[in-house]
């Protein structure tokens, strides 16, 4: 690995902050069932970078 | 995302997109030599299948000639990459974002008009799913462009988040599942930002295209 501290990012935190804003908007409208899909969904993305990353 | 509020701090302008995909990752390099010979449109295939980001940069040529890998959410790549005169650059949105991947995002936006690149590409996961292209023609404004972002982020950032929950709730509204009421108010939301960069792209000389399958033109 190259270790650079200039180094840039293509999307940066963008889609965690897309998340959070889906997650917020969900939580204010109190939608419990849209919220576990979320946290499923999330659980599994997780699951599956770490699969592709021990590889 | 950066942080919000006015556009403007004692008549200047604030700079939301300095901030964006800085300092987040250290670029690891790829072999590349086991992508030579492989077109755009090869790259683009193997991209789109993939759970994680890559970046890749071709030359004027079409060689490969850098590729980086990344994780679900981003790629990270030198800071030297920027000064590559005339380079096509592509990346993925892997399927995990890929219902946030519909566009550019601003670290995305940032690095094509703070760069030397002609062509900056986002490949989005999954079936159907689109080709987002930038490209610089011979009047481009890159400064322009991106001051104009800077101008109109904050009220961007709020869209999102109002078109998101616009769209979720009228599709509730109008009897959806939970799950197409997400998916529509997350196409719904990053659509927003995919309308932005058309409209605007083409005011400072770039050209914002979209594909439906990997698309190479101009080069």
């Amino acid at each position: 690995m190259v270790k650079d501290h200039l180094a840039n990012t293509t999307d940066g935190d963008f889609f965690d902050q897309m998340r959070k804003i889906e997650r917020d908007a969900l939580i204010k409208a109190g939608d419990k069932e849209a919220l576990a899909i979320l946290d499923e969904e999330e659980r599994k993305a997780k699951e599956e970078a770490e699969q592709e990353e021990n590889k | 995302m950066g942080g919000r509020g006015a556009e403007y701090d004692k008549g200047k302008l604030i700079d939301h997109l300095k901030g964006e995909g800085i300092g987040k990752g250290t670029p690891v390099p790829m072999d590349i030599e086991q992508f030579k010979g492989m077109s755009l449109q090869q790259i683009e295939a193997r991209i789109r299948t993939l759970k994680h980001e890559e970046l890749f940069v071709l030359d004027k040529g079409g060689n490969v000639v850098a590729a980086y890998k990344g994780d679900s959410n981003s790629v990270a790549f030198p800071e030297n990459l920027r000064y590559e005169k005339g380079a096509t650059v592509t990346h993925g949105h892997p399927k995990s974002a890929a219902e946030f991947g519909g566009t550019f995002s601003f670290a995305d936006m940032k690095n094509m008009l703070t760069s030397k690149w002609t062509e900056h590409r986002a490949t989005a996961s999954g079936q159907g799913e689109m080709n987002y292209i930038l490209k610089r023609t011979g009047r481009a404004n890159a400064k322009g462009f991106y001051d104009q972002i800077n101008r109109d982020y904050t009220k961007l950032v709020s869209g999102l988040s109002k078109t998101y929950d616009k769209a979720y709730n009228t599709a509730k509204t109008k009897g959806a599942n939970t799950k197409a009421a997400m998916h529509v108010a997350r196409q719904s939301a990053v659509g927003t930002l995919n309308q932005y960069y058309k409209k605007t792209a083409g005011k400072f000389g770039f050209n914002y295209v979209t594909r439906k399958e990997a698309y190479e033109y101009g080069r």
